[in-house]
């Protein structure tokens, strides 16, 4: 049923209707900004892609076959106009998690940190532990929500090499927090004697 | 915290971890109204697809290139639909002969009697310059050194004056036209039957070679076989009649394979060499009269 209304949504569109398209937008606009947030590290930066990503969506809308899927074929355009967006300002960017290890290294009021959100604090570091394009990978699966196969399609990068990437990277998560977990229980343990 | 919880949990935690990142991003509804409001209005059709191809043609190098695969695949269609259909082919052929012709690019045309040149249907890459229309409608194409000519320019080419004869047999057909070779001096006079069989075209014909006995033809010998040989007087000169020697075996389109046979009249006036290749069904009285009528 979603999927002939969604074939409905683009036939109109495609037609030159806006109110379809309007909710076309709707339809994906979750998908489309978490993707653009994490292939343009810098939040206004996203939203300006996610705005010419759907522009660009409504340009080429008359040459999309209804008859295939839409959503990779969407990811691609979004992915053109992220990498578009980052050719433009490489030289000045940062990953997310760069900046951050960076924030908390320098930040004096470390404590404050740490109480505030604990959990979230200690997967910060353990993924700043990992290398940027695995940092990469696991955002666009566990933050974009998406398939490996549309991430080996959006990052040109193999599915098998997406799947060693994703494995290596939790891994790596799991080590660290395990670590940090014998550190609290050795801790607690000396504590108490 | 226990150890096992840590493997349970890293997926979600990443989700968690994640939504605090990202966020302070517009709603689903800010995005539609902000991308809405920057919409043009999309011409429908076919003059989408011409104006969103060629709006900005040159802008871009994807553009140019989309521009030249679009005029490849015109002209690949184009050269197909030309080559499938004979008529589009013929029609073809004649423009390309008759720009050439306008510009000066046609090297020396032999011309029907007609006066126009014309190509072949069947000859696929045969040069058009050496297609001609023959009296009985056939189109015929030289290739390589020959070329069709009519009589009157012969003998600019050849050196010497070519001759056809006045009387052919009842059933013939006179093609008014020569096949020559300017370089080895030879010309050739036909005589098509009327009731031509395809695909055993030469027993069916009177072709009247001729070239000056000064000059050596390639190929100027000829394996006759058992055939007879005999002396005759053509126009009151010495001549040699062989009969029915044979040739190849032929398939015609209706009926069993014949063996082709063709007969010889050879002779020599004033320094030039006539050789006369009649169907064996002509007898040596019938090629005498067609010799004595040059």
């Amino acid at each position: 049923m979603e999927k002939r209304m969604e074939i409905s949504l683009i036939r109109r569109a495609q037609a030159g209707d806006q109110e379809a398209f309007g909710e076309l937008i709707e339809l994906y606009a979750g998908l489309v900004s978490r993707v653009s947030q994490v292939l343009v590290p810098d939040r206004f930066l996203a939203q300006d892609a996610v705005q010419e990503a759907w522009l660009d969506v409504w340009r080429n809308l008359s040459r999309f076959r209804v008859n295939e899927p839409f959503r990779p074929w969407l990811l691609t355009i979004v992915a053109n106009r992220c990498r578009k967006i980052m050719r433009r300002i490489k030289p000045n960017t940062v990953s997310l998690d760069t900046k951050f290890v960076q924030e908390l290294q320098t930040n004096t009021d470390l404590e404050a940190v740490v109480i505030e959100a604990v959990s979230i604090e200690e997967v910060k570091l353990a993924v700043a532990q990992l290398r940027v394009e695995q940092q990469h990978v696991l955002a666009l699966r566990y933050f974009a929500e998406l398939e490996l196969e549309e991430i080996a399609q959006l990052t040109n990068i193999p599915l098998g090499t997406v799947k060693s990437r994703i494995h290596r990277a939790l891994n790596t998560i799991r080590n660290e927090l395990q670590k940090k977990y014998r550190l609290e229980s050795y801790l607690e343990q000396a504590n108490k004697e | 915290m226990k150890e096992d919880e840590v493997e349970v949990n890293i997926e979600q935690s990443l989700r968690n971890y994640y939504s605090s990142v990202y966020n302070e991003m517009p709603s689903p509804s800010e995005v539609r109204d902000q991308v809405v409001a920057r919409l043009q209005p999309r011409p429908k059709g076919v003059i989408n697809l011409l104006t969103s191809r060629f709006k900005s043609l040159g802008r871009g190098k994807y553009r140019l290139r989309t521009a030249f695969i679009s005029v490849c695949l015109a002209v690949l269609l184009l050269s197909g639909v030309v080559l499938i259909i004979p008529p589009a082919r013929t029609w073809a052929q004649d423009t390309v002969s008759s720009f050439m012709n306008y510009f000066g690019f046609n090297r020396s045309t032999p011309l029907s009697p007609e006066g126009k040149i014309i190509a072949h249907p069947t000859s696929v890459g045969t040069n058009a310059n050496n297609c001609i229309r023959a009296a009985n409608g056939d189109n015929y194409c030289a290739s390589g050194e020959e070329i069709y000519i009519t009589q009157g320019q012969a003998a600019n080419s050849l050196g010497f004056t070519v001759k056809a004869p006045s009387y052919i047999p009842n059933g013939y057909i006179d093609l008014k036209v020569f096949l020559a070779n300017p370089k080895e001096k030879w010309a050739t006079w036909t005589a098509e039957s009327k009731n031509r069989q395809s695909g055993c075209e030469s027993p069916q014909s009177i072709r009247l070679q001729q070239w000056p006995a000064s000059v050596q033809l390639r190929g100027g010998s000829m394996p006759v076989g058992n055939a007879k040989a005999q002396d005759v007087t053509v126009s009151g000169v010495p001549g040699l009649w062989i009969e029915k020697v044979e040739g190849a075996w032929c398939k015609p389109a209706q009926g069993n394979r014949v063996m082709q046979t063709t007969s010889f009249l050879s002779w020599e006036v004033e320094g030039i060499r006539y050789m006369l290749y009649v169907d064996s069904s002509i007898k040596l009285d019938e090629a005498i009269r067609i010799a004595e009528s040059l």
